[in-house]
């Protein structure tokens, strides 16, 4: 379900040449970076709004971070000490 | 072992007959867990290597002693725990299913809940509980001696910390990721409900004051300093703007060029502090910048999010797991030798200069955050719960994302007693104690009567030098005894003697970083709390689009924490000294209300002997509080009872003294007896709030062991139709299971809730 974050994985695999896996484990540290940030919340609207079949037109980049601040606003939570 | 057994454990019919079981079945698990010659062989030899770091920590009695034995002690004794203890806690209390869906799964929305990779929630939990509070606690505990605070921090978070963090993150993913405040309405009813309720809000309140005061006290009269921790304000508004108009959505782009810049500032901040206009305009005075906090908290706060909150939580973010990496690194790689004792002078006394109080009950308050945080509990029951993909998960992220906190107090320990004793008492008494030149300091260090221990003033200026600061004497609050130590292990991996100045700074910055942002998230926490609060009498606070109730509620907010760090930067007896004592306690009564909650709640799942894993932090860490209120309530010794120090100085002015102890002023002595009032009051308050909800939650409990009042305040249980591994490194059969569940989601792609297959 989760692809791991290091290389292993399809494309990579066992017998890929050293740059092929050179670019899947940048590719998992990249992908863990934007994980850890937040920066993938859009990726995971759009895949939410693709696989839930929804009739309407998803919103565009812009509008969506527009939103997400606007309810972040609206519902803080503290960091910690 | 054949792992691809078709059929589910417990009867997990997921939502197509063709799915793959959403969990691996029981008698897997367990064959995967059967102990081989090599794991033994393994497990025996980190015992060992823990064993021995331990040896060298409690007995070695040499000179010095070498930081790596630290961490040896410390990450053995972490894998042990978590293999053990941790699982030991998952198999009696907790009883994982996971053929039942989290949150994440039951609710997916794309946005809050969204199942996500275990490892990179690992990194976002750990990045959103990890704070100043660990970095200042170890280091002024290190009074003490090395070895007290390296206990309480390891054996702390095994017993206590972890495990809070643990079962909160368990019972709030039970409950659709409720809040800890929500939770304990459902469980104490309204007694116990209202006094968690103001107990969590004042702690917040002082918990932002106290941080608010570290930064006060790092950038007080340092140019330097405050122009780049000044900066950081321009660079977060430029990279809001920039992902608002440029390029919304490239927060790993702007973050990179927001450390650049961050980078820029610090260096560029020797060149302005040199200047005649940069140390004129930059060199403030501490009741100043701690005006300009609070007027940086109030605006900080009413503004929208993605001006200055968020870019400054994406900067934090970069900046914690950066630092924190590299400070591992370099004390492996440096090895500092340690002089400090292991125990010292003041472990048996209750005067120290650094905070008062003996060993019992204060060190283990002192601590705070690295070994027991009432404040995660607001996390673990936050956003983490509506993130995590399955129940099995929650041991590696709650109990491992505290352990890795606890992991960098010890490391902020090592950087506090890496430094020259006679540094670190003159850097950490107070200004009236020292009176802030180096030959005072120095004199007064030198009077304390440590062993080995023959501080010379030119030290103290050279070290000022090093360091690029005009003193170095009297910065309490922690933060710059770290940066202190960090620049001198930092420097010897990179760039050497002239860089230490950079690193002083570096550390200070990144400190002052994530503490303006706790202060302005904490702010607006706080304001929503007392908005919600004030709506039960005038329901339009409620709504939060009402921009007057939004800044009356932050005005007030930023009132009450402004104040205390106004009484804390003008008290006459050093601030720091009297006020963190009272955030240790506040922090670790929340955590002991947290406790309370959970006790109740597994209580009421029918759970007996198992119990005990809860009440012995519990009751350990309400004795170390209570114990510590009453103190700082009752004690006759002024040093450390608040109310006698009020007594003696509103006694000593009505007798027509003009001069006591520190306070050297008829106005000074005005001040104490005001501040130790309220700080008294404080104390009152936190410890009746904190009873109140222990007494609630023990009689709860009571009834539930009797099999009375047994409510079930679960959410309904959701047949799960997902898999993903329990741990870091996934083990042959859940791969496998992986596997199939790859094949089954690529041809049911609709089913494929983290998106992580399709790509």
């Amino acid at each position: 379900m989760s692809t791991p974050v290091a290389p292993a994985g399809r494309q990579a695999g066992g017998t890929g040449p050293v740059p092929g896996r050179l670019v899947g484990a940048l590719r998992g540290v990249r992908r863990f970076a934007r994980g850890v940030l937040g920066s993938d919340a859009y990726d995971r609207y759009l895949h939410h709004h693709r696989i839930t079949g929804c009739a309407h037109a998803p919103l565009s980049e812009k509008e969506f971070w527009r939103l997400k601040y606007a309810e972040q606003g609206e519902n803080p939570s503290a960091g910690c000490c | 072992m054949s792992p691809s057994s078709p059929e589910p454990s417990s009867g997990a019919a997921a939502a197509t007959a063709d799915a793959p079981p959403a969990a691996l079945p029981e008698q897997t698990v367990r064959a995967e867990q059967r102990w081989t010659p090599a794991k033994i062989v393994l497990w025996v030899a980190i015992s060992l290597v823990g064993a021995l770091g331990w040896v060298m920590l409690a007995l070695a009695r040499g000179e010095t002693i070498n930081a790596i034995w630290f961490v040896f002690a410390a990450v053995a004794t972490y894998l042990v725990a978590y293999r053990f203890y941790a699982k030991f806690i998952q198999n009696r209390l907790v009883k994982p299913d996971d053929t039942r869906a989290t949150p994440a799964e039951a609710e997916y929305d794309g946005k809050d809940y969204v199942p996500t990779d275990r490892r990179i929630l690992f990194g976002h939990h750990f990045a959103a509980i990890a704070g100043a509070g660990p970095l200042v606690g170890p280091v002024l505990a290190a009074q003490m001696g090395y070895l007290p605070g390296t206990i309480w921090i390891i054996v702390g978070v095994v017993l206590a910390g972890a495990v809070q963090d643990f079962l909160v993150l368990v019972i709030s993913t039970r409950r659709h990721g409720r809040s800890l405040g929500q939770m304990a309405r459902d469980e104490l009813g309204v007694v116990g409900g209202v006094a968690a309720f103001i107990a969590t809000l004042t702690i917040m309140l002082i918990i932002v004051a106290i941080l608010a005061m570290v930064v006060v006290n790092s950038l007080g009269e340092s140019a330097w300093g405050v122009y780049s921790v000044g900066l950081t304000i321009p660079i977060a508004i430029f990279m809001g703007l920039y992902l608002r108009f440029l390029r919304p959505g490239k927060v790993f782009e702007v973050s990179v060029i927001g450390v650049a810049l961050l980078l820029f500032a610090i260096i560029s901040g020797r060149w302005v502090a040199e200047t005649g206009w940069g140390d004129a305009l930059f060199h403030l005075d501490r009741p100043v910048l701690a005006g300009l906090i609070i007027a940086y908290g109030f605006i900080a706060a009413v503004l929208p999010v993605w001006v200055l909150l968020a870019p400054r939580d994406y900067l934090s973010t970069f900046m914690k797991i950066g630092t924190i990496v590299m400070l591992a690194v370099a004390i492996i790689v440096v090895r500092p030798s340690i002089s400090t004792p292991a125990v010292s002078e003041f472990a048996s006394r209750t005067d120290g200069p650094v905070f008062t109080g003996g060993l019992f009950p204060f060190l283990f308050v002192t601590i705070a955050c690295g070994a027991l945080s009432g404040f995660h509990a607001m996390i673990s029951s936050g956003t983490t719960p509506k993130l995590v993909e399955k129940e099995r998960q929650m041991r590696m992220i709650g109990y491992g994302g505290m352990l890795m906190e606890s992991f960098v107090a010890i490391m902020a320990l090592v950087a506090a007693v890496s430094i020259d004793r006679g540094i670190y008492f003159a850097m950490n008494s107070s200004a009236a104690a020292t009176g802030g030149t180096i030959e005072g300091a120095a004199q007064f260090v030198n009077s304390l009567g440590l062993t080995g221990v023959n501080l010379d003033p030119a030290t103290l200026a050279q070290t000022a030098k090093d360091v690029g600061e005009e003193s170095i004497v009297s910065r309490t609050g922690g933060a710059p005894t770290l940066a202190v130590g960090l620049a001198g292990i930092m420097h010897k991996l990179v760039g050497g003697p002239a860089m230490m100045a950079f690193w002083y700074h570096f550390a200070i910055m990144f400190e002052a970083l994530f503490i303006l942002t706790s202060v302005d998230a904490g702010t607006r926490v706080a304001r929503f709390m007392l908005a919600d609060a004030l709506g039960g009498w005038k329901p339009r606070f409620r709504d939060h689009s009402w921009r007057v109730g939004a800044w009356i509620t932050t005005a007030v907010m930023v009132a009450g924490w402004g104040s205390i760090l106004m009484m804390g930067v003008l008290d006459p007896l050093g601030g720091i000294n009297t006020l963190f004592p009272l955030f240790g306690i506040a922090n670790q009564l929340l955590a002991a209300v947290a406790l309370a909650i959970c006790l109740v709640v597994f209580a009421r799942k029918g759970r007996t002997w198992s119990l005990l894993i809860i009440f012995v932090p519990l009751a350990f860490t309400a004795v170390v509080t209570i114990t510590g209120s009453f103190q700082k309530i009752f004690s006759s010794d002024p040093g450390v009872g608040y109310w006698a120090n009020h007594i003696a100085y509103r006694d000593a002015l009505a007798a027509g003294k003009t001069e006591l102890g520190l306070a050297k002023t008829p106005e000074d002595m005005h001040a104490v007896v005001f501040n130790t009032a309220v700080q008294g009051s404080l104390s009152i308050l936190f410890v009746v709030c904190t009873i109140i909800v222990i007494v609630v939650s023990l009689w709860r409990t009571w009834q539930a062991l009797n099999g009375r009042n047994l409510l079930d305040t679960e959410a309904p249980r959701v047949e799960s139709a997902y898999f993903a591994p329990a741990g870091m490194v996934p083990t042959p059969a859940e791969k496998e299971l992986e596997g199939r569940w790859r094949d089954h989601l690529r041809e049911h792609p609709e089913k494929d809730l983290a998106g992580t297959v399709g790509h």
